[in-house]
């Protein structure tokens, strides 16, 4: 039985931690897209469909991202 | 104490299982089931590469004989007016062309790399489907899947900068001209290296995304287990919820694939 903080607590930890942090820089920086979506919509209804599909397309990049250190916490939190 | 400590381990034991399950659902298997038959799939190995047909296999071929039977029963007879599902298909590919490859890529250029990007949307879509049926498995969900995908698509971008701006011009074109002598020796690595990350970024988002989405279903059904029983139907209504985004992300995630590959090839045809 080990003494103090094992290797796979510390994975744990981290892989906990970083998840979460994760999810809070994809919500703010998804959500900054949708605002400005949301006020390019307001001035101009006509434009609708090009502002939704650059909307759709940066929050996938962004998500695109957010994924990437999700597989990572996944890879950690099997250590 | 002694029940205290039993039932932790019973806890933990259900935990283990919970686990296993997950896993065997995520990842791929040589055994397929279906309803309440299981069936075991060849183990073929050619010089030690292992190419034995597997579930993702199985479900990927499933895929394609979908896509080429819908597709091939539809369009037999050729009418300017299409009836039924040849309109419905029709109205998906006028989408995939209009608004993805003919916005990013001009018609003449875009003309000649539709086949590929019609044939990877809809490759892509069918799989990340069937993930969602009963007993189906996602194929797009297993990294190899999406990394093949990915590497056509490098293949291609590669291919059409160099036709477009000649063999070793396309090279020289990475770093962009007006800019001072010094900071070419970090473009030239950062260039190259980015070269190589926009596909990769293809493969892992495509394939993260397939992976999460199961893997907080079943995480939620398997907090059943791990939990009281008086509590199922907050698992199952938040599965529901979930299943409902994943049918979202499946359309989101093939058309993303799609409409960044033409930006890649529209990137690679002109110089900075």
């Amino acid at each position: 039985m080990e003494n103090g903080i094992t290797n796979a607590a510390f994975a744990l930890l981290s892989a906990g931690f970083g998840a979460g942090l994760v999810t809070f820089g994809a919500g703010v920086g998804i959500g900054k897209i949708a605002s400005a979506a949301m006020d390019g919509i307001a001035r101009q209804p006509e434009a609708t469909a090009k502002i939704q599909t650059a909307m759709i397309i940066a929050a996938a990049l962004i998500e695109g991202i957010a994924l990437f250190c999700a597989v990572i916490c996944f890879m950690l939190s099997g250590k | 104490m002694f029940l205290a400590s039993a039932a932790a381990g019973a806890h933990e034991a259900a935990e283990g299982m919970t686990n296993e399950v997950i896993m065997h659902h995520l990842m791929d298997s040589n055994t397929m089931e279906f309803l309440f038959m299981e069936f075991h799939l060849p183990h073929i190995e050619i010089f030690g590469i292992d190419i034995s047909i597997t579930k993702h296999v199985i479900m990927m071929w499933f895929a394609s004989l979908i896509l080429v039977t819908m597709f091939g029963l539809s369009f037999r007879k050729k009418k300017m007016v299409n009836r039924g599902l040849a309109n419905f298909l029709e109205m998906i590919v006028l989408f995939v062309r209009d608004e993805v490859v003919y916005n990013t890529l001009g018609e003449k250029e875009g003309k000649k790399v539709l086949p590929y990007l019609l044939t990877v949307f809809f490759f892509i879509l069918t799989c990340n489907l069937l993930g969602l049926i009963p007993w189906g498995a996602t194929a797009t969900g297993n990294v190899s899947v999406t990394a093949a995908l990915a590497i056509l698509s490098f293949i291609l971008i590669q291919a059409k900068g160099m036709i477009s701006q000649g063999f070793f011009k396309y090279y020289m074109n990475l770093v962009p001209k007006g800019i001072p002598v010094f900071v070419i020796p970090i473009m030239i690595p950062v260039e190259i290296i980015g070269l190589f990350t926009k596909p990769f970024a293809l493969c892992i988002r495509l394939f993260a995304n397939m992976i999460a989405g199961h893997a907080v279903i079943l995480s939620l059904l398997g907090l059943i287990f791990i939990a009281k029983a008086f509590l199922i139907p907050l698992p199952v209504l938040g599965a529901l919820a979930i299943s409902m985004l994943e049918i979202f992300i499946a359309f989101i995630q093939a058309f993303i694939f799609t409409i960044l590959t033409s930006l890649f090839i529209g990137l690679a045809q002109h110089s900075h």
